[in-house]
Formats: structure tokens, sequence, C-alpha cells
């Protein structure tokens, strides 16, 4: 066969990529007849940590609203003095009785997923099982905020009035007469908001179904204005006094009448040396207090400790230096003298020992330098294995309490993720020996009326709908078994 | 912020005299607005006193 000339020449063009570039002379990986390693499944990279969750009793409910119970708090003689004389009988004695209850709740998450996902899915996930799991993974760490900081009745109220004073030099807030306003935040307001996105007050939450509810976000309802004249250098200190459930504090600065959320601190009290950002969420967004979920939700463990009445050990630290607030105090004998005290009153008044203190990483660090630094006694862990690679760095794990009848001294430190820094939480999970007949050794239980079950909803869409529920009370029977200190400055 | 014993101004019954800390100007306690005069004094009432010496840098005059 001949070939023209002009054959020849398309043929040439063709094999140099032709007018469309489409065929090329050789392979590489950039040509894109290459494989597509996709390593399945997905990789879970989140952390899921429910220590209250899964350490907490779960006892079965039996039916009603709430879990009801009668609490013996107290036996008294006629007299302290038993001396009876020849003959005759003693005094009656006399009790201390309540009746307590604890509501059953329903916490919930729910999600979807449509028909074209969960067959694009195939090869990759089990996209029904995964999502199941990752949904019930999620609840669980709600549940976890629920169990500490859930609160149903304590609530926040109107910030006080702010204190506010202007001295130093070095800072760069420009000359103005600013507002200055405060809200209080729960521990769920506090994990809730942000300087990007704010405080988060009353929130309409459209349900899976449609409907619509209001949870209230856990901040309370902000302070009057306050106003504070600033020279360029001078640094803006400002106070208010502790509000008891709260745990950190939201403020609000700026211009008259247009301050926005420019901090959020750990302390009731704030330091300020820079320009505004001016981003932040306009003080006018605070319109109620939004502390509480009283019938929606149950009081945790953190919030029922916090309430003055029932007799947990609760200590405010001292407001000190603005903006730095009161840390800790070493006590000399590498212990934490707030500790200790906290331990003796616990013992003192109600014969009770800690089996747990619950803290925050800036807690952690603050109790480890105050028991391990240069002005106390030196710690030497010897390396067994090789004496001359020597370890750096410790950390405290455990409290020795002095003030304990038969159970183990040491009380373990854990680091508790949703814990918030300047509050340390100490929980005796089981009332000690000497309650004796107490017929409840647990001091709280999680009473279930219907634990945790996925529901998956009749299919009417392309789409399938599923949520995993629970309906349960936090039954907390010792509340003066718990101890905190709060408002702890980071030092 | 050492100053003369005798420059001290007398405070009314009641209130305290309080050294104000570096460049400190003005302050507000409970809604009551205080400024600092040009010798580094401000008078306060002993509640406001024991707010602003606690927390703010102020020290007793006296």
């Amino acid at each position: 066969m001949n070939l023209s000339q002009e054959t020849m020449d398309l043929l040439t063009k063709a094999l140099n990529g032709g007018e469309s570039g489409g065929l090329h002379k050789s392979i590489t990986t950039s040509t894109g007849l290459v494989n597509y390693d996709l390593q399945a499944p997905a990789k879970n990279l989140y952390p899921t940590i429910t220590l209250l969750g899964k350490t907490l009793p779960r006892v079965p409910g039996r039916g009603g609203i709430a879990t009801n119970w009668r609490q013996v708090s107290g036996l008294s003689g006629a007299s302290k003095m038993p001396w009876t004389p020849e003959g005759k009988r003693g005094g009656r004695i006399s009790y201390t009785t309540a009746n307590k209850s604890a509501n059953y709740v329903t916490l919930s998450a729910e999600d979807n997923i449509t028909e074209e996902a969960l067959n694009a899915g195939k090869g990759f996930e089990e996209l029904m099982s995964t999502m199941s799991m990752r949904l019930l993974q999620q609840a669980l760490m709600m549940e976890e905020y629920a169990i500490l900081g859930g609160n149903a009745t304590l609530a926040l109220g109107t910030v006080g009035t702010v204190t506010t004073s202007a001295s130093g030099t070095g800072a760069t807030l420009p000359t103005l007469t600013y507002d200055v306003l405060c809200v209080a935040l729960t521990l769920e307001g506090y994990l809730a908001a942000s300087l990007a996105n704010g405080v988060v007050q009353a929130q309409t939450v459209t349900s899976a179904d449609g409907t619509t509810y209001t949870v209230n976000g856990g901040s309370s309802m902000k302070s009057a204005v306050a106003n504070q004249a600033i020279t360029l250098g001078q640094h803006l200190f400002a106070s208010v006094t502790p509000i008891a459930g709260a745990v950190a504090y939201a403020w609000y600065l700026g211009a008259s009448g247009a301050a926005k959320l420019e901090a959020i601190t750990t302390l009731p009290s704030l330091e300020f040396t820079t320009a505004l950002a001016g981003t932040g969420q306009a003080q006018s967004a605070v319109t109620i207090d939004a502390s509480l979920n009283s019938t929606l939700a149950f009081d945790g463990l953190l919030t029922t400790a916090l309430k003055g009445s029932n007799g947990a050990y609760v200590k405010t630290m001292a407001a000190g230096v603005a903006g730095t607030g009161t840390p800790l105090t070493a006590g000399g004998r590498r212990n934490v003298t707030e500790i200790d005290v906290m331990l003796k009153s616990m013992w003192d008044n109600y014969r009770v020992s800690p089996t747990v203190i619950y803290v925050n990483s800036q807690e952690l660090q603050n109790i480890t330098n105050k028991v391990m630094n240069s002005s106390t006694s030196p710690i030497f862990a010897a390396n067994q294995r090789d004496p001359y690679a020597v370890i750096a760095n410790g950390v405290v794990t455990g409290y020795f309490n002095p003030f304990t009848l038969f159970s183990t001294p040491v009380i373990p430190i854990v680091l508790h993720p949703n814990m918030p820094a300047g509050t340390i939480l100490a929980y005796c999970e089981n009332l000690p020996a000497q309650y004796q007949s107490n017929e409840v050794p647990n001091v709280a239980e999680m009473h279930v009326r219907a634990d945790w079950r996925q529901t998956f909803w009749a299919q009417i869409t392309r789409t399938r709908d599923t949520g995993v529920y629970v309906e349960e009370g936090l039954a907390v029977y010792a509340p003066f078994a718990m101890g905190v200190i709060t408002n702890i400055g980071n030092g | 912020m050492a100053k003369d014993k005798n420059s001290i101004p007398k405070a009314a019954e009641g209130n305290v005299i309080l050294l104000a800390p570096d460049n400190a100007t003005s302050c507000s306690v409970e809604g009551v607005e205080y400024t600092v005069t040009s010798d580094g004094f401000l008078e306060a009432s002993a509640a406001h006193a024991a707010i602003l010496t606690e927390s703010f840098g102020y020290v007793a005059a006296e």
C-alpha cells in the first residue's frame, strides 16, 4: 500500500499532538491514566471523651415524669449529752428530712442521608452504620456537657454595675470615652460563646420534624453601661461582682451606644490594652437572662455544686487585680492552700472526702507549678534503665488528702475537656463507709427512663432520617459531697 | 508614688484618700465616677476605696 505525502503529513501531525493536543507519543502520570488510592473508610479524627458519662451509674427508671426520693440528712438527740438519771428515760431523737426529685428530660441528636449519598458511598463506608456511630458519639459528648454543666434552676440574672478604671502606660487603646458592659456565662454559655459568633441567648431550634422550639444559651442579662475615659496609652480595667453559677464573663466595649463583644474571660474582671477589633457581637443582641432551661434540662454536677443552698463547698477566689485575679496559693510543702481548705471543710462539715478532682489544663499546669518549682524541695526521678537519661518535666497526678477515714487518701487529679479554666471540681463518687445503711452508695446517679436508642424514621422522601434519644434525669443525692473553687486566676 | 505626707488632702467624713496608680485619670465604681487630681489623689467612699485598692492598683494615702 502506498501512502500519499498528504497522508504521511497528517499522521506526523497527529503523533505530535495534532490540533487538539489529544494524542501523545508517551504516557506519564499527568496523562491521567492512574488509579485513585482512596483509603476507606474515612478517618475519624476527633476526640470522644465521656468521662462522667462512663463513670456515673445508670439506673433504670420506673416511668413517671421524675424520680423521687426522700432523704434523712441528720439525726439529733434531745441533747448532745446522753446522761440519764436512774429510773428515767431519755429524750427522743429528731430527724432532718426532705423530699427530693430529679426530672426526666430528653436529650437527642439527629441526622439524615440521601439515597444518592448512600449509594455513592458504597465501597467506601457503610454509611448507615458510620452515620449512626458518629451520631451516637456526638450525642454522648453532648450528654457529657449536660452532666457537668446542664442548668435548669440556677439563674444568673443581671450582671451588677461594672467598675472601671484607667491607668498605666504603653497600651494602644485609642483615646475615647468607652461604654463597658458585661454578660455572665454559665458553663454551657461559655462553651457556646466565641468572639467570632458572640454569646448565645435564646435560640430557636428548627427540629428535624420541622417544628421549632427555644433553647437558652447560658448567658445572663447584660449589665448597665459604665463609661470610662481613656487616653492613648492607658489600660482599661473593669470588674464586676462574681455571680454564683457563672464560670466566664463576656465583655462589650466601644464608643457610646456602639459597644461590641471584645473579650471573654474566666474571671469577673478584665484588663484591655489593644485597639478594639470592632467586629464582635453588638451589646444590643443581649436582651434577656437566658442562663437556664427550666423545663428542658437537668442541673449538671457543676451547676448543682455552684448552687449555694445545697451544702456543696464553694470557694470564690478574691477579686484580686482586675484582669489577673487571685491564683491558687502554694502552701510551701507541695500542697495548695485552697485545696487543703476545701478538703478540710468537706471533712469537718460532712465527713466526706473527694475521690476525684476535675480540672482544666490551665489549673493542672498551675497546680503543678505550685508543687514543683525551684522553691520546693527537688523531685528527682531516677531513670532505672538509663541513669544518664534525665526525663524533663513532671505533672501532679494526685493530691494527698489528709482528711479521710478508711479510704485511700490520694485523690486523682483528672483533666476534663469541658472544665473551664479558673474552676476546679472535687467530687466524691461514692459515699464513704461512715455513711452506713445509706441505701444509695452513689453520690449521684443517672436515672434512665429510656436509655440511648436509635430510631429510624419512616421514609417519606428519598432521604433517610434517624435520631438517637435518651430520657434521663441526674439525681444528685449528696451535693455536699462536691466542692468547687472558682474565679481562680491564671498563675 | 511616694508623696509628701503634708501634701495629702483631708478626706471628708467616711471617705478615704487614695493614691492612684501611675497615669491614672479616672474610674467608675458602682456608677459613681471619680477623677484623679493632678497630684495623683482620689477621694472615695470607704466601700469604693476597698474595691479600688483590691483590684485597680490604688493604695491608701494616709
